[in-house]
């Protein structure tokens, strides 16, 4: 009576269990593509990147706002971590851009 | 009529319970009610979608089985790898009460806890905090080199350098700006629309048969809000998946 290790055969709902196991790996098989899409609209997009932009824009003008305060060189750090932070914006986009690319390439594959 | 009724006015903060501990304001808000809200929804539909635990899944459990699965495969998966394992429980929690209060908001009379930037930045420095900890756990002071990109010559990188810290500084507010802008957008455009409805219905004659357009308007707006609900808070959750990876595997990815 201490058989409670019982085979994939004799339990009949194990075997159906099994059965329909085999079966949706063999429909994954045969539709490799019907893998649950991914969100990721044109104004998904948009918000990403201009998101991305803004950011990096705004960070750079806020550190070249704090060195001018700890500095006193009024102008000097706006303009050149402003302009750094420009730099840092662009350099943003293009890597959201790149991950987004990739995450579509992934899709299709 | 809607005069008197600002399409801004949903995002007011009202004190529920007025708590002060210490000159501080702690009070209990309606932003509060809705964040406890949240949380008691997506526990509940968790717990309970799981509970019956049947090999064919109801139809609770298909919903609760498929949102697990799609962070945990499709995005955390996706993206770490093997060593997202240990984060899977972070980022589902978050993805959860992202979607949660993202989806609440969308009843009418109800607050939107995501369109208050606060709470989005709070969240997204939580991450930020998380990469840091991570990173300097896992690599130590090896860490700065993610400040540092391979392949660049050596003379360019006073200027890479500073670009790099602020690429990586402007990602908690990127993160936070996106979700919040998201929701205060969808839920202004809304009541902006509702509120046409209302007034051209007002005017009489032709307009208030015209007042067809802003409903139809209204409707399609709606469907594209519970979309942006859901996808906003899975692009939170993939976005903390990405920093996170690239804090365990610096550059080999």
């Amino acid at each position: 009576m201490v058989t409670h290790q019982s085979g994939p055969d004799d339990d009949p709902d194990d075997r159906r269990l099994d059965d329909l196991g085999r079966r949706i790996e063999a429909v994954r098989e045969q539709h490799p593509e019907a893998k649950p899409a991914q969100p990721s609209g044109r104004l998904n997009v948009v918000y990403r990147l201009s998101t991305e932009f803004v950011a990096a824009v705004f960070v750079g003008l806020a550190l070249g706002w704090g060195f001018d305060a700890l500095t006193g060189w009024k102008p000097v750090g706006i303009i050149l971590f402003s302009m750094l932070g420009i730099g840092a914006a662009f350099y943003n986009v293009f890597r959201a851009a790149r991950q987004l690319s990739a995450e579509q390439d992934k899709q299709k594959e | 009529m809607a005069a008197g009724h600002s399409p801004m006015e949903q995002f007011e903060i009202n004190k529920l319970i007025p708590i002060e501990i210490g000159g501080l304001d702690l009070s209990f808000t309606n932003s509060s009610l809705w964040m406890l809200l949240a949380i008691a929804a997506g526990s509940a539909l968790l717990t309970l979608g799981v509970k019956r635990d049947g090999i064919i899944p109801g139809r609770t459990q298909s919903i609760v089985e498929l949102m697990y699965d799609f962070i945990e495969r499709n995005t955390v998966g996706n993206v770490m790898g093997e060593s997202g394992k240990k984060f899977f429980p972070f980022i589902f929690t978050l993805f959860i009460f992202i979607f949660f209060t993202n989806f609440l908001g969308l009843i009418p009379y109800s607050f939107t806890v995501t369109s208050h930037i606060i709470v989005t930045f709070a969240m997204a420095l939580m991450v930020f905090a998380l990469v840091l900890i991570v990173g300097f756990w896992t690599h130590g002071l090896h860490f700065f080199s993610l400040f540092v990109p391979s392949g660049a010559p050596a003379w360019i990188m006073p200027l890479l350098v500073p670009i790099e810290i602020i690429s990586f500084l402007s990602r908690p507010i990127s993160l936070s700006v996106r979700l919040a802008a998201n929701m205060l957008a969808g839920h202004t455009m809304l009541k902006v629309f509702a509120g046409f409805i209302v007034t051209m219905l007002g005017a009489g004659g032709i307009l208030s048969v015209l007042a067809i357009a802003p409903l139809i308007a209204g409707v399609l707006v709606t469907a594209l809000e519970v979309l942006v609900a859901a996808i906003q808070a899975w692009v939170f959750a993939l976005l903390t998946c990405i920093y996170l990876n690239e804090a365990v595997h610096l550059h080999d990815h």
